[in-house]
């Protein structure tokens, strides 16, 4: 197969899975392209994996673990009063759009590698090996990290309804 | 609807924010373009927090991929990742490093949790979040996290949903920067040339860093060390009209176990360090005899 029918074939759920991952559509374009010239370069190796769907998910991964905030993409915000967290919430019709997006900001506060990990579980329904084979750890350390996400993302879910 | 199912629409609704695939496309095939054109020589830096030991690769874009990077002579003893903080009142439960921040997480007697970060970048702004004088430092404040600069090119975070704005705001004021090395019967291990540590981290039961070459994640080459503590269950006594088949026997721990390969093809060989940690080394490709010298490397205390 060509590199090129391969990056069609692969792209579209590439680009999903890297938006899901990083929750930003300049990272994710950003990681996406990386992963495709990377893998053209090495087009050899990656054309004669037995997964090479696995091994572009895994630069991406990579790229993602690895980013680090450029100056220039720093985005200066409004201050606004963290008071009004204590005022009491009253119910929204598009409640189910706020979850999402709360939901989205606590997966943020994980590690990378355990968002990763509940990415690669949840949304992508891939299993320990398969998760295993793209952040390049043992299949116990994925349990690990998807446990201790989601405990996590439990703890704070239960602190913020307490907190409501 | 259950929590994991909301877990997944949340993030099957994140999917609305992928690129355009004809921009993806056009933005890799121009990068490509140029590649072949400049024949382009990369030199990549680890930087690795709290940890003293240091990787320079140089890596030649367009050569053979399969070649091992050329790396500056490594410090052969890897050195525990040192937690930079120390808040008052709270005791370590778990921490995660790799090569831009080390995280830990604490807990109070009252199961009060919190997290404090420390990386080498900006952290993401909050639309809520205000900038305020605190303790003599420059802080950013959001209703669940504190943020400042420490030292130059090191930001620390420190989050909880379990205290309230102004406790948070305390824990802050108060943190002292102490380091408090966890401790980790993975110090010992020796870290062969040409690697260099990627991530480490730890909690009660487990340790577990991973070593690849040149100190680039991501390479099939790489190795993962892993110690995991045991508590000690005393077995049930044998039933008095026990049969043999239900008689439990336990083969006392070998002083070193070796494990010829595996069921699990990753794993390289298993070793019983002492009657509660067991250590496991592997690798997807790497060299066997290396994950044997690595794992002879790491002792208990």
């Amino acid at each position: 197969m060509h590199f090129e029918d391969f990056a069609r074939e692969q792209l579209p759920g590439l680009v999903r899975f890297a938006a899901v991952l990083t929750g930003d559509r300049e990272l994710a374009q950003d990681v996406v392209q990386d992963a495709l010239v990377r893998a053209h370069e090495r087009w050899r190796r990656v054309s004669s994996t037995d997964r090479p769907d696995l091994y572009l998910r895994k630069m991406v991964v990579n790229g993602y673990l690895s980013w680090r905030r450029r100056w220039y993409q720093r985005v200066v915000r409004p201050t606004a009063d963290i008071t009004r967290f204590r005022e009491p919430q009253t119910p929204d019709p598009a409640t189910r759009v706020a979850d999402h997006d709360q939901l989205g900001q606590l997966l943020g506060e994980l590690s990378r590698a355990q968002q990763a990990a509940i990415v690669l579980r949840f949304y992508e329904d891939r299993d320990d090996d398969e998760i295993a084979e793209v952040l390049g750890c043992a299949t116990g350390t994925v349990r690990s990290h998807i446990s201790r996400g989601l405990s996590v993302l439990r703890l704070r879910i239960n602190d913020e309804q307490e907190v409501a | 609807m259950t929590e994991l199912e909301d877990l997944r629409d949340a993030l099957r609704a994140r999917e609305s924010m992928a690129p355009e695939l004809d921009v993806v496309l056009a933005g890799a095939g121009r990068r490509i373009r140029r590649r072949r054109v400049a024949g382009v020589s990369v030199v990549v830096a680890a930087m690795i927090v709290g940890v003293t030991a240091g990787v320079v690769a140089l890596r030649q874009a367009g050569g053979d991929p399969d070649r091992l990077p050329v790396a500056a002579p490594v410090t052969a003893t890897l050195s525990a990742p040192v937690v930079p903080f120390t808040p008052a009142g709270y005791r370590l439960l778990s921490w995660t490093s790799d090569t831009h921040q080390i995280t830990a997480q604490y807990a109070d007697n009252a199961g009060r949790l919190l997290d404090i970060t420390a990386q080498d970048s900006e952290p993401a702004p909050d639309p809520a979040q205000r900038t305020t004088a605190l303790d003599g430092r420059v802080v950013t404040v959001s209703a669940h996290s504190v943020s400042w600069l420490d030292v130059p090119g090191r930001w620390i975070t420190v989050r909880s949903r379990s205290v309230s704005a102004e406790q948070l705001q305390a824990v802050a004021g108060g943190l002292a920067t102490i380091p408090a090395p966890p401790t980790s019967p993975l110090r010992s291990l020796r870290v062969p040339p040409g690697f260099g540590l990627v991530s480490w981290q730890g909690d009660a039961s487990n340790d577990v860093v991973e070593l690849c070459p040149g100190g680039q994640a991501g390479d099939d080459r790489c190795v993962t060390v892993q110690v995991t503590r045991t508590l000690g269950t005393p077995l049930p006594p044998a039933p008095a009209t026990a049969t043999p088949q239900t008689t439990m026997t336990k083969a006392p721990p070998e002083a070193v176990t070796r494990r010829p390969f595996p069921v699990d093809p990753r794993e390289s060989m298993a070793r019983q360090l002492d009657a509660t940690h067991t250590l496991t080394v592997r690798t997807a490709a790497g060299d066997q005899a290396l994950a044997v010298s690595i794992a002879d490397s790491v002792a208990v205390d």
